[in-house]
């Protein structure tokens, strides 16, 4: 593995942490599990083994949510992980198959223009025509692949792909088998086999599940982080880990303006002050943590290519207001009212105040 | 004769898994005396356990006679053990005692002592207030009841249950020395007492139910002796106490009890009372039952993956029975597709369940009816409250009863029980300190006031309460300043600090900018007469001071594209708002509503009423020009814009008093010079609309306007009208005319 990869998948990343983990596993496994509930669990949330290998957080939240997800995969129903874009859903997804199948690469990723060949398996036309159909001809898809291994599938933006193409899902997830009419065959799922898909509850304009297919799936929603220490843990985490990608110059991680800017956030957000004592009007826009690690990150490129490379609230700000405003209308007027609200009350922030109010 | 034997059962009060249990060891028993823990001057109103009328959910209240804000409740479902012990011993006609320290004490000791009791019991660590939950958390349950039933329910002998649990709250207690309360060691000292006299009474076979926390000193009799709990509970005062039962709810149930035990999930308990079996199964399907109510899907396959899911979660958490968490989080997972408001929808139903307790009539009064009574004595309203008739009462507050009389039916208002209807007030003729009441009792209000029993004892006290239940499910802001109004009428001040902070919190969600205004302008005049009773005066002019940009903010959309009825409410509560600036006299917000005010006069979108009101307001102040304003008149009075926008620009540029508009000379001119300016076709175009405007002046002013024109009554007369330049036989000629303009 080369170290000039962008990104490498789950398994390799984290290859010790699996294999420190598989050895100190003694629980019950299910069949065609790599590791025992706990262990996957265990796995997500970090830890500390026996041996004393530590286990790094992947996810920082609710624990009951990684177990209610576990338990699903557990018990051979399907897996629907919803929530606003930036809450981690492709994230715990890649991890889960990695931990369950040590494999998290058969991936579909729903558009609105996939066909059916996309879940189920397309052919060599070439050898279709030379041969008529046949194994060799066959190509399939990762869904298929994840059947024929015992392993698990990973379905992104299930909510892209047209309602009839999601419905091919349905025999797969109930009957565990995909028929291959061509073939007068069939693939049988070996165990171990499941699907994980993410949706996104944001946009408008998705195709809905149909209740058939729902019902095949156990959903868990993905909340934001709930407490502002954990937001910005995850916020710096992924700046600092960002930042190393991008070759932007390594300086002082900007601990402050971060606080600020998950404080903004969250504020926003959950429509009242982090104190409790004054409510807000929510915006239009989601305000994920993901946004508020590419709010941070632009500014940094911003101060690091135009400034002095030291993050301001003027670098901040730009950024900032185009974040929370996505209607011109609406935003705007809650953005002032924030401003005046309670930016302008806290002394501390009379600089982001002044950038912010000179873009408005 | 055989020697006397006591068995004592270790319960958790409210634990379904220990009534059941409970019940089959008494049977297996066969006692014949039954001795609970509930105060023993409450034992008269055991007796009424076997009512047929007496549902559960009830509470016993005990209070006393003098002092109803002392009191005490004690709730029983018809799972709690105390409960069907005393049912069983009633049936099998066993004699039933209470021998917990009477109420009587307690009231005295909370009286004299600087630590009062029962608020003290927060403090008490977990082990002591609720062992069996404390020893089921330690053994990684959430669900008590699922860690009863997982450790108990195996064992075959009932008796021997309780043995375990005796054994196990000795341990618990020999670790915990010191950490026990005095009124621990004087109840318990009681108890002692009480059993030792039902043995000298001759029983042979005690059945003796009490917290698990308090079997160890009860079984171990012989431990302590008779002496030295008597030399304890020596010379303790006794205040007569009386009790009676009152209705009670599972939501009242679960919000705690006095026990300090109180019950997450009542119906869950119910469910696992009822000697089915399958409780999971049958939760989720009552889960699914009332979802398909909701006409939400959930269907037998729903119920099947969900039960899977819950045992599986459970399995992972290493507890062999999944607990109402596991299968909440099934639920939400399989059911609701994630969501958590789904379920919300039906918790209250579920979890709780929305069981009200029932009382017959002939159990005796509660404490609130006899506070009205004596509140009815004072504020001298006896004879108003003793007839059927509509009577009509006058109250001059400056008199201490009418004060207290307008306090009553003010707080029986918020009570829900209009006992006196508030007549319209001619605030001119009386001022502030009169008012006229219409008084008629019916008699529904009587059980109306039962149920408010369960807000408090006295009347202020219930009507606090509830009046803290409104705020909660108050849901704009106006309903809040109504509020606000009727607890500083009512004389309830603790409440305004709450009702502030609601409606700081509602009026922040609010994007309803003429409900804003009317806030501010109510708000105002509580503020304005606040100094009468004791408001927080600096957190009222605080929250205006939030209010006033926010309204500043959104008021230059919310008058644009809209209707001519929403233009005239929004007009009515600009007025009002201006009114209420006026009052408040903070420049920063005189300055920010002038800003935004400036912006409207330009804005073709804005409805004309609002905008004709705004640029009269703008010369008035002095912030428009005269040549502006005229122009901005004649723009708008222009023949091409249609007739009804001409009269409704027009309507608010003439709103306020005549009087005003003609003392003031520039604006007095510019009608004037504008009306010169018309064209015979456009005028008579004109009229109906310029009557309409002049038909609210009163007719005395219509006729000053019309001796202004003539050049007659006016007192500073501008150079224009100076009689000399005008040809008399001319201006004569539209005399006529103008008449008809002006109407008189």
């Amino acid at each position: 593995m080369g170290k000039d990869i962008l990104r490498p998948h789950a398994e390799d990343a984290y290859v010790n942490e699996l294999k420190a983990l598989q050895k100190a596993d003694d629980r019950q496994r299910p069949s065609g599990w790599n590791l025992s509930p706990w262990a996957v669990v265990t796995y997500l949330l970090g830890g500390t083994l026996d041996d004393g290998t530590e286990i790094e957080p992947k996810y920082f939240g609710q624990r009951r949510l990684m177990e209610v997800a576990v338990a699903t995969l557990a018990t051979d129903r399907a897996l629907l992980l919803v929530g606003i874009p930036g809450t981690a859903k492709t994230w715990v997804a890649e991890h889960l198959a990695a931990a369950i199948s040590g494999d998290s690469k058969l991936l579909v990723q729903g558009t609105a223009g996939m066909s059916e060949d996309a879940l189920r398996y397309g052919w060599n036309y070439a050898r279709l025509l030379a041969e008529g159909p046949s194994e060799k001809a066959l190509v399939p898809s990762p869904v298929m692949h994840a059947m024929q291994h015992g392993k698990i599938a990973r379905v992104e933006e299930l909510t892209r792909i047209p309602s009839d193409v999601q419905d091919t899902l349905i025999t797969i997830l109930s009957e565990k088998i995909l028929p291959i009419p061509e073939m007068n065959t069939e693939v049988q799922a070996q165990r171990g086999f499941n699907v994980i898909a993410t949706a996104n509850d944001r946009d408008k304009g998705v195709n809905e599940l149909s209740s058939a297919l729902r019902r095949r799936f156990n959903t868990v929603v993905m909340p934001l982080p709930a407490t502002m220490d954990e937001e910005v843990t995850i916020v710096r985490t992924r700046v600092e880990k960002l930042g190393e990608t991008l070759d932007i110059p390594p300086g002082a991680t900007p601990v402050e303006e971060i606080r600020r800017l998950v404080t903004i956030f969250r504020e926003l957000r959950s429509g009242q002050t982090e104190d409790g004592n004054t409510k807000l009007k929510v915006p239009s826009s989601t305000l994920s943590t993901a946004e508020a690690i590419s709010v941070i990150n632009s500014g940094q490129s911003l101060a690091t290519h135009f400034g002095d490379g030291e993050l301001t609230a003027n670098d901040l700000a730009a950024s900032l207001t185009g974040a929370i405003i996505k209607d011109p209308v609406q935003d705007r007027v809650i953005w002032e009212e924030y401003l005046e609200g309670v930016v302008r009350d806290r002394k501390e922030w009379a600089d982001l105040y002044r950038a912010c109010k000179d873009l408005m | 004769m055989s020697t006397p034997s006591w068995q004592v059962y270790g319960i958790r009060h409210h634990g379904p898994g220990s009534t059941k249990r409970l019940l089959k060891a008494l049977r297996q028993q066969q006692p014949d005396c039954v001795l609970i823990e509930a105060p023993q001057d409450g034992e008269e109103a055991f007796k009424h356990v076997l009512h047929p009328k007496l549902v559960p959910p009830v509470a016993m209240l005990m209070y006393h006679p003098k002092d109803l804000s002392r009191a005490a409740y004690l709730p029983f479902a018809k799972f709690s053990p105390e409960w069907q012990a005393a049912t069983y011993a009633l049936q099998k006609q066993v004699p039933l005692r209470a021998m917990d320290l009477p109420m009587g004490i307690t009231f005295e000791q909370q009286e004299h002592r600087e630590l009062p009791f029962e608020q003290a019991q927060g403090k008490r660590p977990p082990w002591v207030t609720d062992p069996l939950g404390y020893m089921a958390r330690l053994a990684g349950y959430t669900d008590t009841e699922r860690w009863w039933e997982v450790t108990f329910e195996e064992e075959g002998d009932d008796l021997r249950v309780f043995e375990v649990i005796l054994e196990m709250m000795e341990v618990l207690r020999n670790e915990s020395e010191g950490y026990d309360r005095a009124e621990n060691q004087l109840r318990e000292a009681f108890m002692r007492k009480t059993i030792r006299k039902a043995l000298k009474d001759g029983y042979q076979n005690l059945a003796i139910v009490c917290g698990a926390w308090h079997a160890p000193p009860l079984h171990h009799l012989e431990r302590f002796q008779a002496k030295d709990d008597n030399k304890l509970l020596r010379g303790l005062k006794k205040t007569s106490v009386k009790s009676t039962w009152i209705p009670w709810s599972y939501e009242r149930l679960a919000r705690g009890s006095g026990y300090g035990a109180g019950v997450e999930a009542p119906a869950w308990c119910e469910m696992l009372y009822s000697p089915r079996k399958e409780t999971a199964v049958r939760w989720m399907i009552q889960v699914a039952r009332l979802f398909r109510r909701e006409d939400l899907d959930a269907s037998v396959a729903h119920v099947q993956e969900a039960v899977r899911l819950a045992n599986t979660l459970a399995t992972m958490r290493g507890r062999q029975l999944a607990g109402i968490d596991e299968l909440e989080e099934a639920a939400i997972s399989v059911i609701c597709g994630g969501q958590t408001a789904p379920l919300d929808l039906i918790r209250e139903r579920l979890v709780r369940g929305d069981v009200i307790g029932k009382v017959p009539d002939d159990i005796p009064a509660i404490p609130l009816q006899q506070d009205l009574k004596q509140c009815v004595k004072s504020a001298r309203l006896t004879k108003e409250f003793n007839t059927t008739e509509t009577v009509t009462k006058e109250l001059d507050l400056r008199k201490p009863a009418n004060l207290l009389a307008s306090q009553l039916l003010h707080r029986l208002l918020l009570l829900q029980i209009p006992w006196g209807t508030p007549k319209d007030r001619r605030e001119t003729e009386q001022g502030r300190f009169r008012e006229r009441w219409s008084l008629k009792w019916r008699a529904d209000y009587a059980l109306r006031l039962i149920e408010a029993g369960m807000y408090g004892n006295t009347v202020r006290e219930a009507a606090g309460a509830s009046t803290r239940k409104a705020i909660q499910d108050a849901e704009d802001p106006t309903a809040l300043t109504r509020l606000l109004d009727s607890a500083l009428k009512a004389d309830l001040p603790g409440l305004t600090a709450e009702l502030l902070t609601a409606l700081r919190k509602l009026a922040a969600l609010s994007r309803d900018i003429p409900e804003l205004m009317q806030t501010v302008t109510d708000l105002t005049q509580v503020w304005r007469y606040g100094a009468n009773y004791e408001t927080d005066e600096a957190a009222l002019r605080e929250l205006i001071q939030e209010l006033v940009p926010r309204i500043c903010a959104g008021l230059p959309l919310a008058v644009t594209q809209i209707d001519d009825e929403m233009a005239r409410t929004l007009f009515q509560r600009m007025v009002a708002m201006q009114g209420a600036l006026s009052v408040i006299r903070d420049a920063g917000h005189s300055e920010l509503w002038s800003q935004t005010l400036q912006r409207l006069p330009e804005n073709e979108a804005v409805h004309p009423l609002i905008r004709g009101w705004v640029v009269r307001w703008l010369i008035n102040q002095r912030i428009s020009t005269a040549a502006e304003t005229g122009q901005r008149m004649s723009r708008a009075l222009s023949p091409a814009n249609p007739p009804d926008m001409q009269a409704a620009w027009l309507e608010g540029f003439l709103q306020g008093s005549g009087l005003l508009l003609m003392h003031q000379t520039d604006l007095w001119r510019l009608l004037n010079e504008w009306v010169d300016r018309l064209t015979m076709p456009q005028l008579e175009e004109l009229l109906p609309v310029l009557r309409r405007s002049f038909s609210h002046y009163s007719p005395q002013e219509r006729e000053w306007m019309l001796q202004r024109v003539f050049g007659q009554g006016a007192s500073t007369d501008s150079p224009d009208t100076n009689a000399s330049n005008i040809d008399a036989e001319r201006a004569a000629s539209i005399h006529p005319l103008l008449h008809r303009i002006l109407g008189s």
